[in-house]
């Protein structure tokens, strides 16, 4: 082969890989499920009412699917689908989140905008804050919890560094994590993993049946409006 | 499914019959025969709903077949001709166009295999079924807000419907079988569309190979939806780009650039305006430099474009200059970021190389003709990056400029000099490249929230079995009140009127929100008659209310976002126990009928409210 020849495949494959460079299928991130309360119509209109359990949430085709409340209707979970540019909002970046997610298998496809309120997320120093923020009617107080899913095998919760497996037990395991514990959630694909920050004040608790990180008391409420926030930060470890 | 595809087959062979059998003889290229014969189809439809008007339609039909018939015959006979006399085509630029028209085939699968016949995903295709209905029922005017008021301003003549009202009829097909098959014949076109300009450029087959790859495999899946969906900024942009071959191809006579630059205009205000803007200047340029003398002008025209893209490219979205964003087209300014993602998405991470070796050709071409070419419409990168509300629309200009520009310099730069073996795998890494590019950006940046029940699509079956229910003449002058997802959707595959469809005025989405959350049936009931249609008010006593799960997820919207004309319920959505709970309550009220019932919409008829 000539030289000639050799630096022009060089040249190319150096080009494809640079216009392919980003996308990373087996790069998973956890899916963040900002959940809390449910809206439902009724004769009288909309109402937005509190949520007992996460228990009511059935998975029916996770890959597929989503997650399906108890009475069959659809709940609001954020799966960063909300359509980032329709509203012009500076600074929303969910499409590299969603690039991300292809490892995970297929991604879930539930409109955020299904239980109402408005969802942002943004990527800020490296982190990505995902934000929910909802109107609610006159005495009404969302359920406090924002949960952070590890999808199916790909992605592994750490409590200061230790790998928690899942269980398969029908019951609700459900323990408070102390709040000086650090919690990762990691890639099993990548080594890649994001440490998960907690809202100001709230606690957390690992489910290991439904295999997620339940935050409560992590909305505020101001008058009529009620907003989340959570914050992951990637981070690499070895993968040894 | 036959009707369906004939009817898609028809809409891009009438106007070229028609053109053909009006220039016949005159030699005059596809561009010109495309232009005269819809502008000639227009005209025809004109006349015949002028003339016979809305009470004669056996004359008006009558006529416009025989007319449209005749046309079609004269340019049948002329095409033969020219098959009969035409020289035959370079054996590798047929290998080359076989080649583009397996990869497009390859992307579609890809790109519709969870869209299966007839799902719709052509949300503007609605309106545009609505003005063909009415050309059909004899009316006709060059301004499209006359037509229904779910046209809120004329952005174009309507030169794209007269062909799509003569070809829907003539096919008897169904209107979202129609639509799928135009959306799938526009993606291939598209792809043979960049194909040929990247012929035009250099002559090259390697050039169109690359060109029609490229172009097969980019999809603007946002705003623009260049290559995706057969809608007018579209067809414009894809003339715009067989006007261009022509300017490569010859000197263009000036009564046959009169037609095209006249059709371009006509075909869309804005696109079509720009598009006439650069094409004027292709000619200008050109007429100018009869001896080569501007050549050192164009370089320093090519490099000041440059520097004002990079420039624009970069600025700051705190500083954006939002000269025009007001009201809900603020929602379309995108930011720098946002645009950054966007081209990511559509053309690769890398996608800044693409420029360079742009630059790089431009600078080193020595053509006169492809220098002005890259000049003139190296434009359309500045002009896309400016911080105007639907400079993205650009895009149907400029899909089908950049790839074939891309491809010559991607060919000058990778293929030319090389060994056949060379050339075979850079080819290869090169299409590997764009196809994984174009899966992971269909998925993820046009389908990923447009999904219902496992498929693509915006309306579901269910509903358009609504809309076939009330495709009956008992509710061809009633006014239905929906969501205004529902109104669209229903106005646009059934006929049936609505008050402003999606478009719904403020005044209508505040009677809406009136209508979906009342608890009182007497309320809803004078809602519903409160509801105004801007041109015509249809039955005095009696009004269509369609109620589905699409309701109660708009009504879940910020009341801003309700108000908004961008924000819409997209996608079908599945009945809740809610919405069951608000049709019984309905249907069981005084002066309300259910007159029909599906798992995606009640249809209740509603009856005047006694004023007290």
């Amino acid at each position: 082969m000539k030289r000639a020849d050799a630096a022009s495949l060089i040249a190319c494959g150096g080009f494809v890989a640079w216009i392919l460079a980003g996308i990373n299928p087996g790069n998973s991130q956890p899916w963040i499920s900002i959940e809390g309360f449910r809206a439902e119509a009724s004769h009288d209109g909309l109402t937005i009412s509190d949520e007992d359990d996460a228990r009511e949430y059935t998975p029916l085709s996770p890959a597929r699917d989503g997650w399906v409340l108890g009475n069959g209707q659809i709940s609001g979970l954020a799966r960063f689908e909300d359509f980032p540019f329709a509203r012009s909002r500076p600074g929303v970046e969910i499409l590299d989140l969603l690039l991300s997610t292809m490892g995970a298998g297929r991604p879930h496809f539930d409109y955020a905008g299904q239980a109402g309120g408005r969802f942002e997320a943004r990527r800020w120093n490296g982190a990505f804050r995902v934000r929910k923020l909802v109107s609610l009617p006159e005495g009404a107080q969302p359920r406090r919890y924002l949960h952070v899913l590890a999808p199916a095998g790909t992605l592994i919760i750490h409590l200061d560094g230790l790998p928690v497996t899942r269980r398969a037990s029908d019951g609700t395991a459900r323990d408070e994590i102390p709040e000086k514990t650090r919690i990762t959630i990691v890639s099993l694909l990548t080594g890649r993993g994001w440490l998960l920050e907690r809202p100001g004040g709230s606690r957390a608790y690992l489910n290991t049946v439904s295999y997620q990180i339940e935050l409560e008391s992590a909305f505020e409420l101001a008058g009529r409006r009620a907003s989340s926030t959570l914050t992951i930060s990637p981070f690499r470890r070895s993968r040894g | 499914m036959i009707r369906a595809a004939s009817g898609a087959a028809l809409y891009y062979l009438l106007p070229l019959l028609a053109g053909y059998g009006l220039l016949s003889g005159r030699g005059s290229s596809l561009a010109t025969a495309w232009a005269s014969g819809s502008l000639a189809l227009l005209a025809l439809v004109g006349l015949a709903n002028v003339v016979f008007g809305w009470s004669a339609p056996e004359l008006r039909h009558g006529f416009l077949a025989v007319s449209v018939t005749f046309l079609a015959a004269r340019g049948l006979g002329e095409i033969r001709r020219r098959l009969r006399d035409r020289k035959g085509w370079p054996r590798a630029l047929t290998l080359a166009g076989a080649g583009v028209l397996g990869i497009a085939l390859l992307a579609q699968v890809l790109l519709r295999s969870d869209s299966p016949y007839p799902s719709f995903v052509n949300w503007d295709a609605l309106q545009h079924l609505t003005l063909a209905r009415e050309m059909n029922r004899g009316a006709f005017s060059l301004d499209l807000t006359r037509y229904s008021d779910t046209f809120q301003l004329a952005t174009y003549a309507p030169v794209y419907h007269a062909p799509l009202f003569l070809a829907w009829v003539a096919s008897g097909a169904t209107a979202e079988g129609l639509y799928w098959f135009l959306d799938l014949l526009h993606s291939l076109l598209a792809a043979l569309v960049t194909f040929r300009l990247g012929w035009s450029i250099r002559g090259k087959a390697l050039d169109a190979l690359l060109a029609g790859s490229l172009g097969a495999l980019t999809l603007e899946s946002q705003i623009a939806m260049t290559g995706f969906s057969h809608m007018p900024q579209n067809l414009a942009g894809m003339y715009f780009a067989v006007c261009a071959a022509d300017f490569l191809d010859r000197k263009v006579p000036p009564r046959e650039l009169t037609i095209q630059l006249l059709y371009l205009a006509v075909a869309h205000f804005f696109v079509g305006g720009i598009g006439v803007a650069l094409l004027g200047a292709l000619h200008i340029v050109r007429a100018l430099d009869q001896k080569g003398g501007l050549m050192v002008g164009l370089k320093v025209g090519g490099v000041l474009i440059v520097a004002v893209s990079f420039l624009l490219a970069g600025y700051n979205s705190a500083f954006r200059m939002d000269p025009f964003s007001i009201g809900d087209s603020a929602a379309f300014n995108l930011s720098a970021d946002q645009k950054n993602d966007l081209f990511r998405h559509w053309y690769g991470y890398g996608y800044y190389a693409y420029g360079i070796l742009l630059a790089v050709l431009a600078w080193r071409t020595k053509g006169v003709r492809l220098r002005i070419f890259c000049v003139v419409t190296g434009l359309l990168v500045p002009a896309i990056l400016f911080p105007f509300p639907y400079s993205f629309k650009l895009f149907a200009l400029a899909h089908f400029v950049l790839a074939p520009l891309v491809a010559a310099a991607l060919a000058s730069a990778f293929f030319e000099g090389r060994t056949r073996g060379v050339q075979v795998v850079n080819l290869a890494l090169l299409v590997s490249a764009w196809f994984s590019i174009f899966a992971v950006n269909q998925e993820l940046s046009l389908k990923r929230w447009l999904r219902f029940e496992g498929v693509f699509t915006l309306v579901s079956q269910d509903e358009m079995v609504a809309a076939r229910f009330l495709d009956q003449p008992r509710y061809r002058d009633t006014l239905l009140v929906a969501e205004p997802a529902t109104q669209h959707i229903l106005e646009g595959l059934s006929g049936v009127n609505t008050a402003g469809g999606t478009y719904a005025t403020a005044a209508t989405r505040g009677q809406l929100m009136d209508i979906f959350s009342s608890g009182s049936p007497e309320r809803v009931r004078v809602s519903v008659f409160a509801v105004r249609d801007a041109l015509r008010q249809g039955s005095h006593d009696l009004r269509l209310l369609a109620v589905g799960p699409r309701a109660a997820h708009w009504m879940a919207l910020d009341a801003d976002d309700r108000l908004a004309t961008f924000e819409n319920i997209w996608t079908p959505q599945r009945a809740t126990l809610g919405d069951e709970a608000r049709v019984a309550f309905l249907a069981g009220s005084p002066g309300f009928q259910l007159v029909f019932k599906n798992p995606a919409l009640a249809l209740i008829e509603v009856s005047r409210p006694t004023t007290p």
